[in-house]
Parts: C-alpha cells; structure tokens; sequence
C-alpha cells in the first residue's frame, strides 16, 4: 500500500516532502530492542516514540517509514535527521491502538505476514 | 593440532594469572575422581580407563591414600612386555607429582609448567585422601568461569568451549590494525547509536551490502546501548575488517556485568526505570547481539568492565 493511501486511512500528515513508496507490513512499539529484534526490512514502524535513539535504530533496520502516533511532537533535529536518513515521517493524532487496528482493517500485515481475514 | 592449543592455553593463563590468585584447586578440580587399587591388575586399569574415556588413574591403597599414577604410556609398556595381568603397583609410576586442595591457582600452573604432565591428582592436606583430580581443561575452565566468559554461536565447538575464546584473547593485544574507532559517550543518553549509526555507514562505504551491515549494526547498536545504560563509564567500538569478515569490539570500563546468565536471557533488565522512557530496558540487547553474530565473545567480571567481541561472517545470501 502507498504511503499516501496510508496517510488517508489514519488522517495523517506529512512531516517532510518525500516519495511516495510502497509499504505492506507494519510494526508497532516503543522500544528500541523490540525494533531491533525484527528482521524485516522497509517495513512501516507504528511508533510514539521520537528519540534520536528510535531513529537510528529505524536507519539501523532500514525501515521503510514511521507512523507517529498521539500527535507527538518531534524536534527540529528529530525531523533533520530523518530527512538525512531519507525515512519518511508520518504523524497521525489517533493513539496507537487505533492506528494499528485501522491499518490492519485495510490489509496492511504484520511482520509475520498475519493480516486481516486470514 | 592438539599440542597448539594446549601452547596457546599456556600463553593465556599466564597473562590472566594475576586476576584469579585467589582461587584453590579444590574449587576447580574435578571430583570425585575414578581412582583405581593397587592390588588391581593392569588390565583393569586398562578397561577403567577406556570406559571412562581418561587417560591417568591416581593408584591408592586401602585407606584411599595416594600411592602411585598409572597413565595410558604404562599401559602402553605393560602391553609391549605382555604384562597386562601384573599388579598395578609394579607398573604404576610412584614418583607422583600432587596438589594439595588448598593450593592455589598458581601452584597448579606452576607444575604443569615444570613437570609437563597432563594431570595432577589432588590430595587432602589433613588424611592425604585422594579428592579430585586437576586436568589443563579443568584449570582453563576455570579461568573461563571465573572471567563470565561466555561464548555463543557455533554449537559444533561447544566441546573444545575454550578454544576460540581462547585464540581470541592473545589477539585482542596484537592487533593493531583498527579501521574504525569510536568513543561512546557514556554521559549524553541521546547520543546513543551513534556510534553504530557510523559503523553503518563505514561499511556501507566500503561495499558491504546492506543485509550484512544491519546484522553488524544492530548488534553494534545494543552493545553501544548497554555501554551508555549500564556501565556509567567511557566505552569504545572498534571494528577490523576484511573481505568476508567484520570483526567488533566494544568495551566499557564499567562495573561489569555479575551474572551472565541471567543477563543473557529475554526479558531480563537491569536497567534503571529512567533509560526505559527512551525505549530502551526491555532486557533483549544481549540476546538479540547473539543473534546477529556469528560468534559473541563476552568478558566480565564485577567492576572489570565489558569486553564484547562480535565476529560476523558475509553469509551466502549476504552479497
């Protein structure tokens, strides 16, 4: 799913003007070692999370995108930062439960390939 | 092949002497020990040894008071003069070299030194009772134990346990060739990651494909994560490399780490409740290190520090 078409599902906004791209599976936590702990690649990170530690972490595992959620408000170095590691931000001001409960409805997957209906 | 470890054992326990003065043979030998008569025959010393799969018997009289050893080259001469069924009292070498339990550590390595023999029985001090027995393997695990070394990953060598560890430890004192260095900043929470985020981009640099890099950097991050939140000391990461190989070093000049074990399993933390707020606590760095590595070698002792050595080898999947 585009990262645009997720945008519109959870009524989010860009934090800074990159590409559109594809992204099918999603993770969500705030912790670092769990992120850590997930073997895929470009995945979209559900997060509440805005230290400069998560996104290092997130540019360590190559996430695809991050979704943060409760209207958290990020640095101007959180956001600079992102932008050098070419992550896209998103920020949604729904709390990760429904966040993630919306996401899956629409058929995003989780890092284990579960997905809705199956 | 055998006779090269058994040097490089030598070399190790020599430098790592002075940290383990305290401890006695009794606390490393092993025991109970398979002791045999003296009235027994050759034979039997034989058939003993083979079921047990050692090769020297510690000879006693009726009291179990050391009298003699016998070893697989007695035997060996037994079998040249056809003299299996003699007592082992005749065959047996009497001039035993011993250990008392309460000797120390250095006492041990001393006449493994001088005597070049593979093992010294051990003898109690008050009613000279024969207690254990002292092998180069039980002495090195020793050494091993006392340090926490800990070595994961490549199961085949579980056996041999020290032998890479051990090939690694002269090592680390003779390479000089970093190729990237970095100081971990213990005081500034924020900066944590950094460093592996550089790593990151090192490797990146030099060609590694990105697979390999994220195993390297995930494993380099929580290394640098537990240096920031639990050593409350300056650390640094260094990294070698080679074509196929990514070697990392990272250590602390920390309280070290108690107990391995324990730190070792999923979900245990010892970090302080603030680090949490940052994401961090959720007691998987270690193990997920392990995971990422080829080979994990860690070093600790309580107020020693943390050296953590991680070896990575480009998988076939990994170009």
């Amino acid at each position: 799913m585009l990262l645009s078409e997720i945008i519109k599902i959870i009524d989010g906004k860009k934090l800074w003007d990159f590409e559109d791209k594809n992204c099918d599976i999603c993770g969500a936590t705030d912790m670092v070692s769990e992120l850590l702990a997930i073997e895929r690649d470009d995945m979209l990170l559900i997060t509440g999370l805005t230290t400069p530690q998560m996104l290092k972490a997130a540019d360590i595992m190559r996430v695809g995108a991050i979704l943060i959620v409760r209207g958290k408000e990020i640095t101007p170095q959180f956001l600079e930062m992102a932008k050098e590691y070419k992550i896209p931000l998103i920020l949604t001001k729904l709390v990760m439960f429904t966040a993630c409960g919306k996401l899956f409805c629409a058929g995003l997957s989780d890092v284990n390939g579960n997905k809705y209906g199956n | 092949m055998e006779i090269e470890i058994m040097e490089n054992i030598d070399d190790l326990i020599k430098k790592i002497q002075p940290y383990f003065s305290e401890l006695s043979v009794g606390d490393f030998m092993s025991s109970p020990v398979v002791t045999i008569h003296e009235n027994q025959t050759v034979l039997y010393a034989k058939e003993l040894m083979r079921s047990w799969r050692i090769s020297g018997l510690p000879v006693v009289d009726d009291e179990g008071r050391l009298k003699g050893i016998i070893s697989i080259e007695d035997i060996i001469h037994a079998l040249e003069n056809g003299a299996l069924e003699s007592s082992i009292s005749e065959k047996m070498s009497k001039n035993v070299v011993f250990l008392f339990k309460d000797d120390k550590i250095i006492d041990a390595f001393k006449k493994f030194e001088m005597y070049g023999y593979g093992r010294f029985p051990v003898i109690d001090e008050i009613d000279h009772h024969v207690v254990g027995i002292v092998t180069k393997q039980d002495l090195m695990l020793a050494l091993l134990k006392k340090l926490s070394i800990l070595y994961v990953h490549d199961a085949r060598r579980e056996e041999f346990v020290g032998v890479d560890i051990y090939r690694s430890v002269p090592k680390n004192v003779k390479i000089e060739r970093t190729e990237f260095e970095f100081q971990i900043d213990y005081k500034d929470i924020s900066l944590s990651g950094t460093g592996a985020s550089e790593l990151k981009r090192f490797l990146i640099s030099k060609n590694f494909s990105p697979k390999f890099v994220k195993r390297i950097a995930i494993a380099t991050y929580e290394a640098e994560t537990n240096v920031v939140i639990h050593s409350n000391s300056t650390g640094r990461i260094k990294a070698y490399i080679e074509p196929e190989f990514v070697e990392v070093r990272v250590n602390d000049n920390g309280k070290g780490i108690e107990n391995i074990d324990m730190a070792m399993r999923d979900g245990y933390s010892t970090a302080p409740d603030y680090v949490r707020e940052y994401g961090f606590g959720a007691g998987m760095g270690l193990s997920n290190m392990k995971k990422c590595a080829d080979r994990m070698i860690i070093l600790s002792s309580k107020g020693n520090g943390v050296f953590v050595e991680m070896h990575f080898w480009r998988h076939e999947d990994e170009n």
